[in-house]
């Protein structure tokens, strides 16, 4: 077994390809976020990460540690197969970036329409006033000393995208960013990373996508940083298909001023081990976010979704809502966490995580739970674990509907409950496709 | 059709059935009446196959076929329809993806193309009216939130679209009004022909006023006691199971 690698430089390949590419980056940001970051893994490594039981508790971290990554050096060149046809290209789809590898994809990407607005760019083709806005907000609402899959990102940020949506602008069309790791080399890392600014009164919609295609082990960091003005309302769509080599540890993080609604669904097959973290701060009055999800996992994969919703203002409110399908031998972790701070008085605060276990073999840790300093609040929350019942099963197939396809309907059913909570009905029909046209279910 | 030949049933270490004997024929209705506990629901769910019951002994054979070791989907398939007395709830399943679901798998046992949706829909529509299912429910969720009259109503409607050649009614008239009585009464006079047959399970003889039986059969500690014509049914309604258990 290998030794907990403590040197980034050593533990991710090409790094210092990737040193010389920041000297390139015209973002005078990502260039002191890149070495104090390196600094910081330095000087802590991933043991400080594996030391926290608490975080860490049913999610082992420590293959990632052992592993050696490799950055991707080459653009890879992507020849898109009859799925992606269904999980990429879908109308829901067509305002979209596609980064293969690590790099953007010109041939498949296709937002001329939002680069007009100037709502979209990469940090290295950013004007100057995408610059000003990347080099005040870039990391603002990372903590790097709390997290060390943050850092990494941070540290081997190459390019990063930002999301500007500008005062007062209403986008109809979802944006779509679709992360593929075709994973042609082994131990293929990718690092990406999003910057979402949505300006006070704005309101858009962005679909994120992590596609991995990984027969051997992988890794994929992905952080977004959104920050969410006065007013500002943001759908935010984020599917992640993994398999049963890769690693994939997201964070997004979330901040929210006055009035401002952050609506976020997540659908997720599980990786090897999947973590989907999710911080969000209330900080301004009347802030509003609602986090729906469905994770479906088979074989030996693993999901752990971790979610710390702050409440750091009166009137503020969230909602949870995850449920899972589990199979074979897999395993989720759901755990949420809703901190109302002293002064968030008439919070309203809501969670909850539904399973339905396919298979004697799966495993479930969940763990709702609330720490509550302020008095006059409304909280509830709830965990269920169950199987199918017998009785609807017998039903299905008094009529005529073979035990196959009555769990199909069974699972569907289940998971309709998490789609009817998507607000577009296109983007609604996208999702329940890729649960029918992936083989992750049945 | 069916044929029940000394059938002997338990749950866990309770035995229900014992012994019971039945033939039924094309073209016949036949009521088993009986008290609570007797076993009527037991002998629906077994010609059904629900799995919570062990077959001790005995055989039941539908149309010449041994259908013990059946699963439920494939006697349905074979034409047996069971109208549940508490039909499930399937949250999140739309109704009309269900019975299309339920119609096309019949029709897929019998290498019979599928209806189209067009065919589908307008079947569907004809049967709704005819028993006077509301179409909001129609674009719900199976059973999800219908009054207890609605979800025996879409019973009938299930059983009118896939026409089954045995229909068993487990406790269809529990719990309706008047008007739902009279509308399984007609549901299962007009499907009756001379091709399929009908067995009502019940308690009570009030469904009875709206069917005429072929045939009366009084279940008392899993055995049939009394057989006889439709005059049982109202000899019963007056003088109570009592009369019967004296007979014995």
């Amino acid at each position: 077994m290998n030794k907990i690698n403590h040197d980034i430089e050593n533990h991710f390949n090409n790094f210092n390809r990737v040193k010389y590419l920041k000297k390139t980056n015209t973002v005078d940001k990502v260039n002191t976020l890149r070495k104090s970051a390196t600094d910081s893994f330095k000087n802590r490594g991933f043991n400080s990460e594996i030391a926290n039981k608490e975080k860490w508790k049913f999610s082992n971290i420590k293959p990632i540690a052992r592993e050696k990554f490799h950055i991707l050096s080459n653009s890879q060149e992507f020849v898109p197969n009859s799925l992606d046809e269904k999980i990429i290209f879908h109308k829901s789809n067509s305002n979209r970036l596609i980064f293969v590898d690590g790099r953007i994809n010109d041939k498949y990407s296709d937002i001329s329409l939002l680069t007009e607005k100037s709502l979209v760019t990469t940090f290295t083709n950013s004007n100057l006033f995408d610059k000003e806005v990347i080099n005040k907000q870039l990391g603002k609402l990372i903590n790097h000393e709390n997290d060390i899959f943050s850092t990494i990102n941070s540290a081997l940020l190459n390019d990063g995208l930002l999301i500007n949506i500008k005062k007062n602008i209403t986008l109809n069309t979802p944006i779509s960013i679709i992360f593929i790791n075709t994973n042609q080399n082994e131990n293929a890392a990718t690092f990406p990373r999003i910057l979402v600014v949505c300006e006070e009164n704005s309101e858009a919609s962005i679909v994120e996508g992590h596609i991995s295609y990984a027969t051997q082990s992988s890794l994929d960091i992905p952080v977004i940083e959104i920050d969410m003005n006065k007013n500002s309302n943001l759908n935010h769509y984020k599917y992640m298909l993994g398999n049963n080599s890769g690693f994939n540890i997201s964070n997004t993080v979330v901040s929210l001023e006055e009035n401002s609604d952050y609506n976020s669904f997540s659908f997720s097959t599980g990786s090897k081990i999947a973590r989907n973290s999710v911080d969000i701060n209330l900080i301004g009055k009347y802030s509003n976010c609602n986090l729906n999800g469905l994770y479906i996992t088979k074989d030996k994969n693993h999901i752990d979704n971790h979610l710390n919703i702050n409440h750091k203002n009166t009137h503020t409110k969230s909602n949870i809502f995850y449920k899972g399908i589990l199979k074979d031998s897999s395993r989720a972790v759901f755990s949420g966490r809703v901190l109302v701070e002293r002064n968030a008085q008439k919070t309203e605060a809501t969670q909850s995580d539904k399973n339905l276990l396919l298979s004697p073999n799966v495993r479930i840790n969940t763990k709702p739970s609330l720490e509550i300093y302020a008095d006059d609040v409304q909280c509830a929350h709830g965990a269920t674990a169950s199987y199918f019942t017998d009785e609807a099963m017998f039903y299905l197939q008094s009529r005529g509907i073979d035990q196959k396809t009555a769990e199909k309907l069974l699972i569907e059913g289940f998971a309709q409950e998490i789609f009817e909570q998507i607000p577009s009905k296109l983007v609604k029909n996208f999702f329940s496709e890729i649960l029918i046209n992936t083989s992750i279910q049945y | 059709m069916l044929k029940i030949k000394n059938l002997h049933v338990s749950i866990g270490e309770t035995k229900i059935l014992k012994g019971l004997d039945l033939d039924i024929n094309s073209g016949e209705i036949h009521a088993i009446m009986g008290p609570n506990g007797s076993g009527k629901s037991t002998l629906a769910n077994v010609i059904a196959g629900k799995p919570d019951y062990i077959v001790d002994e005995g055989s039941i054979l539908f149309n010449d076929i041994p259908i013990l070791d059946l699963t439920p989907d494939e006697r349905a398939n074979l034409g047996i329809f069971l109208a549940f007395q508490y039909p499930v709830e399937l949250p999140g399943i739309p109704m009309k993806q269900f019975i299309k679901t339920a119609l096309d798998s019949k029709l897929k046992s019998q290498n019979i193309k599928e209806t189209s949706i067009r065919e589908f829909n307008e079947m569907l529509k004809v049967e709704s009216e005819n028993i006077g299912i509301n179409t909001k429910l129609i674009k719900r969720s199976v059973n999800e939130g219908f009054s207890g009259g609605e979800k025996k109503r879409n019973e009938m409607l299930q059983m009118a679209l896939l026409k089954p050649q045995l229909s068993v009614l487990d406790e269809t008239d529990s719990g309706l009004d008047i008007d739902a009585l009279k509308t399984v009464g007609k549901s299962v006079n007009k499907l009756s022909t001379k091709e399929n047959a009908t067995l009502i399970v019940t308690h009570y003889q009030r469904l009875l006023n709206y069917i005429t039986p072929t045939k009366v059969h009084v279940l008392i500690d899993g055995q049939i006691s009394k057989s006889g014509g439709p005059e049982l049914a109202s000899d019963l309604e007056n003088k109570g199971y009592d009369w019967v258990k004296s007979l014995k």
